[in-house]
């Protein structure tokens, strides 16, 4: 496997493109930072030394502000800059669009190169400033000349002021003409075109909110059904809405959700069933959820119960209490499958990730840390030890690190590269075999 | 890793078990007790008092500089209006063995003499106190240092001192609902909608009402805690294991009395709580995983007679404080 990891602030997103060309990342100070992954260079081509049989790294290739903090002058409370969602748009023409939202706001930002400057202005002269008109006596046709790639960013849209609460999540429709942003009560629908106005299609909140008990987690467009998206909440609950059915989504066309296991039940059960994310398959035929303990797979067509649940750290379920306490137990844990759906993955603490192979049932405890990780050497599996006898290469519960959560993974779209969020570190880990 | 909080989290665990106990185990009353003795269902009691203790904590002591996440809180306040209906269950349930007519609602008329410096908080709809609540004798045993260390606002930014917030409620059942709604109130009276900038300002007005209000509290807080409190102690029934008035011991005396015949097996929760539907079902926890729970994250190794050693010295403490001497 092959590694490479940049410092940041703490990485807050992370998302491929659509082609996994481009990897974005956002983090906790507002920050943008996207990698582009090199073009393959064979033996002869190569320029550079030590570059011979080079996989195909990824390599910053922009970065920038997206959003600045602000201040509710009403409240007097901050709104943080922390960039919760980046989603890309797919390419239809040479520059990378991409949404990134903060708690409030969400941006349309445009990547685009310039390799080419215009030279031989009439009224300015090279450095741009103007020249005095009576000086001219001939006038020339202004050429393009190459010049060093620069990578320029720049907001083409900013959707504002249609978020009372914090937006969790915002969803790409597949007709590429409109998205959706969900806050903690409300989902709204927007055009990519028309940034003063939404619309509302799903809004749970009470008339008197002392009755609010249940909050919207996540949210996500079905991947071919521009009609379709889901939505879950705080209880475990995921609703499928159909947009054509009415203009406001608050009857759910499908509603998912695992009776309680009686055997398991306790104080907690409830915050622990909290779904953190949710995310259709690449076929659109089945839902992953992640709540603390578990991921689980949704085929659409079965509403009472998951088709698959895989235990991520259930050696946790002992130590709830004190997860509750550190205010861990509400850590939102994101999820993502692999390009075929046949692979899913999510993270865990003490900077383990996890992945299930769905056709297989086997799953592995990889562990992201610069320890542990040189380039090309190979992830070694890690396990937890429970209890009785710890063997030598386990670790303990009680030694896990639970400052070191890894919440957001991603994986390419299509080739076994995966992306790993770290705190402030990133890692990118290849297949060795490709 | 360090958790500031688990010594306070022991520290609660040893009152509760000590109470409960004596409630429920006739002739045991005195005996020192330690959250691995005893039945399975005194450590789910603790365990429920220790979360309702620290789902308070969480609401009250957090002054963060954004607004604090809703998905938490209202997961947390899911977690406190569990429990309240779990105590109250258990409250109506007590007195269907009581062969006297004493009402249920005799614990809430009690309630409701709570002093008037307290009763902007009480719920109109106030809950039957039960017996066995322990949260207003945590509200009322605040350390005498945090009577003096009074903020002005009503969500105090001391992770460490939570019965400075608590001491407010002593109607302890209902109150954090109303905190609870006042800062959903908040959040949504100061959400700029399209329309509204008096609105906006009503709610500004509004909220600096609230933490004024409070903040009035909790100044007059230190002189009239004392003589609030030896009301309080009068009042509200079992809550303080240690106290003058000699009414409520007596009382729980005849209750356990009473109580002694009665087939105990009444007290799992299980067939209760299904009657009745509201109540979220919650399976009893062992001593054993209580402690485990809590063991890993603390320094020191949970030994039993420790939390009751601090408990003794502390209630004296407070019993001096209270009592004004």
């Amino acid at each position: 496997m092959h590694e490479g990891s940049v410092v940041a602030d703490i990485i807050s997103t992370v998302e491929f493109n659509h082609t996994g060309e481009l990897l974005a990342t956002g983090d906790k100070g507002g920050r943008v930072v996207i990698f582009q992954r090199e073009q393959e260079v064979s033996g002869g081509e190569c320029k550079i030394k030590n570059q011979v049989h080079r996989r195909g790294e990824y390599n910053v290739y922009s970065t920038f502000q997206s959003h600045e903090p602000e201040f509710d002058y009403l409240k007097s409370l901050e709104i943080e800059e922390k960039i919760n969602k980046i989603r890309w748009l797919p390419q239809q023409n040479a520059a990378y669009f991409l949404l990134s939202t903060n708690d409030k706001t969400v941006k349309l930002w445009k990547v685009s190169e310039r390799d080419k400057r215009p030279e031989g202005y009439n009224l300015k002269d090279e450095e741009g400033r103007l020249r005095d008109p009576a000086t001219i006596t001939t006038l020339r046709v202004p050429v393009l000349r190459p010049m060093d790639l620069m990578v320029e960013a720049t907001p083409r849209r900013v959707f504002a002021n249609a978020h009372t609460y914090h937006i969790n999540s915002i969803s790409v429709n597949s007709d590429y003409e409109t998205y959706m942003s969900a806050d903690d009560l409300r989902i709204n629908l927007w055009n990519f075109e028309i940034t003063n106005q939404s619309f509302n299609i799903v809004d749970i909140k009470p008339t008197n909110m002392e009755e609010l008990t249940e909050v919207i987690t996540a949210a996500e467009f079905h991947p071919h059904h521009c009609n379709t998206f889901v939505y879950s909440s705080s209880k475990g609950t995921i609703r499928l809405c159909d947009m054509r059915a009415s203009a406001l989504c608050d009857r759910h066309t499908k509603f998912f959700e695992e009776p309680e296991d009686p055997s398991n039940r306790s104080f907690f059960s409830e915050i622990i069933s909290s779904i953190s994310d949710v995310k259709f398959s690449h076929s659109g035929r089945y839902i992953m959820t992640r709540d603390y303990l578990t991921v689980k797979v949704w085929d659409l067509n079965m509403e009472n119960r998951p088709i698959e649940t895989y235990q991520v750290h259930d050696y946790l379920r002992s130590k709830l209490c004190s997860l509750y306490e550190n205010d861990c137990i509400f850590d939102k844990f994101e999820c993502v499958w692999n390009g075929s759906d046949s692979v899913i993955m999510t993270g865990s603490y003490n900077n383990f990730f996890r992945m299930f192979d769905r056709n297989t049932k086997r799953d592995v405890t990889l562990e992201a840390s610069r320890e542990n990780s040189k380039p090309r050497a190979i992830l070694k599996p890690r396990k937890v030890c429970v209890g009785g006898k710890r063997r030598k290469d386990e670790i303990s519960v009680d030694s896990l690190d639970f400052s070191k959560k890894i919440l957001h993974t991603a994986w390419h779209p299509s080739e076994n590269i995966i992306a790993v969020a770290a705190t402030n570190n990133l890692y990118i880990f290849q297949d060795k075999v490709n | 890793m360090p958790f500031p909080l688990s010594p306070l989290c022991r520290y609660m665990l040893g009152k509760g078990g000590k109470r409960k106990f004596d409630e429920h185990e006739d002739g045991l009353e005195g005996k020192i007790v330690s959250p691995c003795d005893g039945p399975s269902k005194v450590s789910y009691t603790l365990q429920r008092q220790t979360i309702f203790n620290i789902s308070l904590m969480k609401l009250y002591n957090h002054r963060p500089l954004t607004e604090p996440s809703l998905q938490k809180t209202v997961l947390i306040n899911n977690m406190l209006r569990r429990i309240q209906e779990e105590l109250k269950q258990e409250g109506s349930l007590r007195p269907m063995f009581t062969p006297s007519s004493q009402p249920t609602t005799e614990p809430s008329d009690s309630y409701r003499e709570a002093p008037p410096a307290f009763s902007h908080l009480a719920s109109p709809s106030s809950h039957p106190c039960d017996l066995g609540s322990t949260t207003p004798l945590e509200a009322c045993l605040t350390p005498a240092s945090l009577l003096e260390d009074d903020d002005d606002t009503f969500c105090t930014s001391q992770a460490m001192q939570p019965t400075a917030s608590t001491k407010l409620s002593p109607p302890a059942l209902s109150p954090e609902k109303d905190s609870f709604s006042s800062a959903l109130d908040e959040i949504e009276e100061l959400c700029p909608t399209s329309t509204s900038t008096e609105a906006a300002a009503a709610a500004t007005d509004s909220v600096k009402g609230t933490s004024s209000e409070a903040g009035t509290q909790k100044l007059d807080g230190p002189q009239e805690s004392r003589a609030d409190d030896s009301k309080l102690m009068d009042s509200l029934p079992g809550n303080f294991e240690i106290t003058t008035s000699t009414g409520f011991l007596t009382d729980l005396t005849l209750d356990d009395i009473l109580f002694a015949d009665i087939d105990t097996s009444m007290y799992d929760f299980d067939p209760c709580t299904s009657s009745s539907g509201t109540a979220s079902k919650m399976a009893p926890v062992s001593a054993d995983d209580l402690l485990k729970t809590l063991a890993p994250y603390s320094s020191q190794p949970v030994a039993p007679s420790q939390p009751f050693k601090m408990d003794l010295t502390e209630l004296d403490h407070i019993m001096e404080v209270l009592v004004g001497s």
